[in-house]
């Protein structure tokens, strides 16, 4: 953890809410900067740095994470003072009453969720999650104080300090994907010293939450041969449908949306190099940037590494920070991999 | 209602006051658990009260003597809700179940500090992606919640036991006028005692009970009243429900932050005494002290047990509204809580024309 935990923590602590990347485009520009040749922000806000390769038959791979995270948009101040609100990306309402948020106006400004006093709720209102409509954010003032401070459109965060629990687990709002952005500084921090093979880029995307939307510019602008997703995946505890948990290493996805001999490519370097990891099977592309970069121009090589999460799209994701370096040690070492394709013999091979 | 002079008050902001308040309210002590708290009352109180004991149930007791040997009695509780740890699983998953009234929709998602170790950890949440839209709809029961410490397995959890005290792990912070934290109800009225106490001596006597577990049903507010002699009245300070923030024009909140402190009239444990409740309005009114009333009759307090010790006492509950009360999250007014206190000194300093 020693290794990213620096990073980890300040970009944790930077909104990045999708539409509203640029604070932490800046932090992941300065941060990766000394690891590669060079580092661009693109015109959708996708941070894209670059390190050259020497290999004669050196291909584009991309290692590709989101950074935009869910959050919370002002839409109306009412006469009392209350703001209401909308999501951006999928909220799940049953995280908000009584909670806190950050209105990120010209000033940060608290404001709590309402919820009625327990001794003045019906039964039925104690049984029942209002939608997003209902509820309004209490930072305490009146309108006229709020109007100075607030206005219609400014966004707000839920208010969770990154926690380290028990072991290597960790807790923060914004994990999802701020965990695979961890991974790919990680990956160019292994390989600063390194010569590499292939040309290799480090991309960070925007506004994955709304619909997958930085990476299908960002892989039209970088035009990789094989591509690298790094994303979360589900790792509860109770009522998962996956067979997926914590601590056990990142999931390599199985299905049409990634290419078979790449994929079994990896397993095998995951093999060789000890490093564990869990099998996610995905029938249908969808849900992670890989699926759009799968179709870009004529085509990628695309491959998904999926990293256990807790409690996705909650303020309290959880995840296990030695599934974080595992991921990011098996591809840099997939990076210094001069075949990226497992051939058919070999498969045909495979256990 | 009066809200007279509020335009005019002057807000003179006492940051002791605040000060005592976060360190109060920081103090997790729940129902039966309230060791924490007594150790920072004692702190404020060791060079101003010479006599400060503890009786069988845990209340901490303050006497300070004054010019009359007649006593008022003040009470405040010092025990907050929280939850208690009920099972620690196979997997990990810590079950709980709660101390005092907390309803159960605001609990998924929030963090938590577990035990005399302070282990931190959360409250899960189904996840989004595979709850069901009736699922989403609707609010879990705490029997199907758990804490999750971030272990896999029961041997990963250390540092938590069976009966350990959980507690909201909630950042005291200021805004403007308003403070936002946890547990205000009653860590407020702790601290109206404690500054009452610390301005003393009166012509009256004083008898300050801080009374245990009044979150699960007024334990300590039973027993405070039992031995105090020649009691004139109680006055308990309570935080209370603020609910102002809904947009319904036919409806009356209970009290409303900025407003003052509230006294109570009638709720479920107690109608004020007349005689009591006409005089404690007639010292705000001379002393220009904003005050409101609680509208809303639910709730009980340690007043209405304390009224029914020994053959009666006349008893009051002057109370701080608290938006989002029982909630790991509340807001409460610097102006209202300034006036509370005010209004506290200003009672017992007339309390022999009671």
């Amino acid at each position: 953890m020693e290794f990213f935990q620096e990073f980890m923590e300040q970009l944790l602590r930077i909104p990045s809410i999708t539409g509203f990347e640029e604070k932490a485009a800046r932090f992941i520009e300065e941060q990766i900067k000394p690891y590669v040749d060079w580092v661009k922000t693109d015109t959708l806000g996708n941070v894209i740095a670059f390190k050259k390769g020497s290999g004669k038959k050196k291909a584009k791979l991309m290692f590709e994470t989101h950074y935009d995270q869910i959050g919370l948009m002002i839409t109306k101040i009412e006469e009392n003072g209350i703001l209401r609100f909308t999501n951006i990306g999928g909220i799940n309402k049953k995280s908000l009453p009584g909670k806190r948020v950050k209105i990120l106006a010209k000033d940060e400004i608290y404001g709590i969720i309402g919820t009625k006093p327990p001794h003045l709720m019906s039964e039925d209102e104690a049984k029942k999650i209002e939608s997003l409509d209902k509820l309004y954010i209490d930072c305490g003032y009146g309108r006229q104080e709020i109007e100075k401070l607030v206005k219609v459109g400014d966004i707000a965060i839920f208010d969770f300090e990154p926690t380290k629990l028990s072991g290597f687990s960790y807790s923060s709002a914004g994990l999802d994907d701020k965990a695979g952005a961890v991974v790919v500084y990680s990956v160019a921090k292994m390989l600063s010293n390194i010569n590499s093979y292939h040309d290799l880029y480090f991309c960070f995307s925007v506004q994955e939450e709304v619909g997958l939307r930085g990476a299908k510019t960002a892989a039209y602008g970088i035009d990789p041969d094989f591509s690298i997703s790094l994303d979360v995946t589900f790792g509860d505890p109770v009522g998962n449908p996956l067979k997926v948990s914590l601590g056990k290493g990142p999931t390599i996805s199985f299905g049409p949306g990634h290419n078979p001999s790449f994929v079994r490519k990896i397993k095998s370097i995951a093999d060789r190099e000890d490093i564990p990891f869990q099998f996610e099977i995905e029938p249908r592309p969808a849900g992670t940037d890989a699926a759009v970069i799968q179709i870009t121009k004529k085509g990628v090589y695309t491959a998904l590494l999926g990293i256990p999460l807790r409690y996705m799209h909650s303020q309290v994701e959880i995840i296990n920070t030695k599934d974080l370096y595992r991921s990011a040690r098996l591809c840099a070492n997939i990076a210094m991999e001069e075949e990226l394709l497992r051939s058919e013999e070999e498969i045909g091979n495979v256990k | 209602m009066s809200n007279n002079n509020i335009q005019n008050e002057k807000k003179t902001y006492n940051d002791p006051l605040i000060e005592m308040l976060e360190r109060y309210s920081g103090a997790n002590s729940g129902s039966g658990d309230e060791e924490n708290i007594v150790k920072e009352i004692s702190k404020d109180l060791k060079d101003k009260v010479k006599d400060i004991s503890r009786n069988p149930l845990g209340n901490l007791i303050a006497k300070v003597p004054g010019k009359s040997k007649k006593n008022v009695l003040l009470t405040a509780h010092m025990d907050e809700v929280c939850l208690m740890v009920r099972e620690i699983d196979e997997n990990g998953l810590i079950k709980f179940a709660p101390i005092g009234g907390i309803i159960p929709k605001i609990l998924p998602a929030t963090a938590v500090t577990i035990g005399r170790k302070r282990v931190p950890g959360i409250i899960a949440i189904k996840t989004l992606h595979f709850s069901s839209k009736a699922e989403l709809d609707t609010a879990d029961e705490i029997r199907d919640m758990y804490i999750d410490v971030g272990a896999s397995t029961k041997a990963e959890v250390k540092g938590v036991e069976v009966g350990d005290y959980i507690y909201f792990t909630t950042k005291f912070t200021r805004q403007g006028d308003y403070i936002f934290g946890k547990a205000f109800d009653d860590r407020a009225g702790c601290v109206a005692i404690s500054e009452v106490l610390c301005n003393a001596p009166y012509n009256v006597s004083l008898y300050a009970s801080y009374n245990v577990s009044e979150e699960v049903g007024c334990r300590g507010g039973y027993v405070s009243a039992y031995d105090v002699p020649d009691l004139l009245f109680s006055l308990n300070f309570e935080g209370t429900t603020c609910s102002d923030r809904e947009v319904k024009p036919t409806y009356s909140p209970s009290t409303e932050l900025g407003l003052g402190p509230a006294f109570t009239i009638m709720d479920n444990s107690t109608i004020t005494n007349k005689k009591l409740l006409d005089w404690a309005i007639s010292v705000a009114r001379k002393s220009n002290i904003p005050f409101q009333f609680k509208r809303t009759v639910t709730g009980g307090t340690d007043s209405g047990v304390i009224s029914l010790t020994q053959s009666g006492v006349p008893s009051i509950t002057l109370s701080l509204p608290v938006r989002y009360i029982h909630a790991p999250w509340a807001i409460v007014n610097r102006f209202d809580l300034e006036n509370y206190i005010k209004l506290a000194i200003a009672i017992i300093n007339e309390a022999d024309s009671f």
